[in-house]
């Protein structure tokens, strides 16, 4: 076996924006590699503090050997945007089958608007966005009217 | 393959004519501009489906749910058709290319992938 080398550690986690706490599921997951729950939390509601209270927020945090962290914010869910346009809790079960809600075109270019402020989308044009928001309404069972 | 072979294959202007009149046959729904602010569902009215505008269900006016992700963010309103941008009306429809080279290109990589796609869930049975 080779030397072992310190090496940094990835967490992909959907926080609340602004609620972040040291409670269950962020603290465990934070504290089992070494990282001050209650620095990383006060950061991120700093951080988060333009974005509506409440809104799941993927962070893509990235832990250090020294137990330094840093982390990047991305834009809530396409899923979730469909659903709460759609006026749905859930999605269907069985894509492709039935209908689970309704959505205008309107919606899909306001949604893809607030998409397009995400880094790995920055290389496309808005319409190319909207195309994938509409692929995923369709795994949902959200129909697009236009 | 040569650019001139791509130019002998069926033009693909021919599949968007058949698309158009396919939606010619649905019901379109005309905008009333400056219609006061409605809560809930717009309502539809029939137009003439010649218009060579497409028209959209929603009317100018009506709040968009579930786009509000800012802290106190105004609550966004529906623009009249003429001020979303043209592409928008046909992103439910299949690409349309230009250049017959892109076009065979993405038609290919469609293929590819659906080939990938079966061979992967063959492998598992």
């Amino acid at each position: 076996m080779s030397k072992q080398q310190a090496v940094a550690q990835v967490v992909r986690i959907l926080i609340p924006a602004g609620k972040a706490a040291p409670t269950p599921p962020v603290g465990p997951v934070l504290g089992a590699r070494g990282v001050k729950s209650m620095d990383f939390c006060r950061e991120f509601n700093a951080r988060t503090a333009h974005i509506e209270p409440g809104m799941p927020t993927p962070t893509l945090i990235t832990v250090q050997p020294d137990r330094t962290f840093s982390f990047v914010i991305k834009t809530p869910p396409t899923s979730y945007f469909l659903k709460k346009a759609a006026g749905i809790e859930k999605g269907t079960g069985k894509p492709g089958h039935g209908v689970a809600g309704t959505v205008s075109l309107k919606h899909i270019y306001e949604i893809a608007k607030i998409k397009a402020r995400d880094d790995n989308v920055k290389h496309l044009r808005l319409e190319a966005i909207a195309r994938t928001i509409v692929g995923t309404a369709k795994t949902l069972g959200v129909q697009v009217v236009p | 393959m040569s650019f001139l072979q791509a130019l002998r294959r069926p033009r693909l202007s021919n599949a968007c004519w058949r698309i158009r009149t396919l939606h010619s046959s649905q019901s379109r729904f005309t905008p009333s501009a400056g219609d006061a602010v409605k809560k809930g569902e717009a309502s539809p009215v029939e137009a003439e489906t010649s218009a060579p505008q497409t028209l959209s269900s929603c009317v100018a006016g009506t709040p968009l749910e579930g786009v509000n992700w800012l802290k106190n963010q105004a609550p966004v309103q529906a623009l009249p058709d003429e001020d979303y941008p043209p592409w928008l009306w046909k992103v439910l429809e299949p690409r349309e290319f230009d250049d017959p080279e892109k076009a065979e290109k993405y038609r290919l990589r469609q293929i590819n992938r659906k080939h990938i796609r079966e061979k992967n869930y063959m492998s598992t049975q």
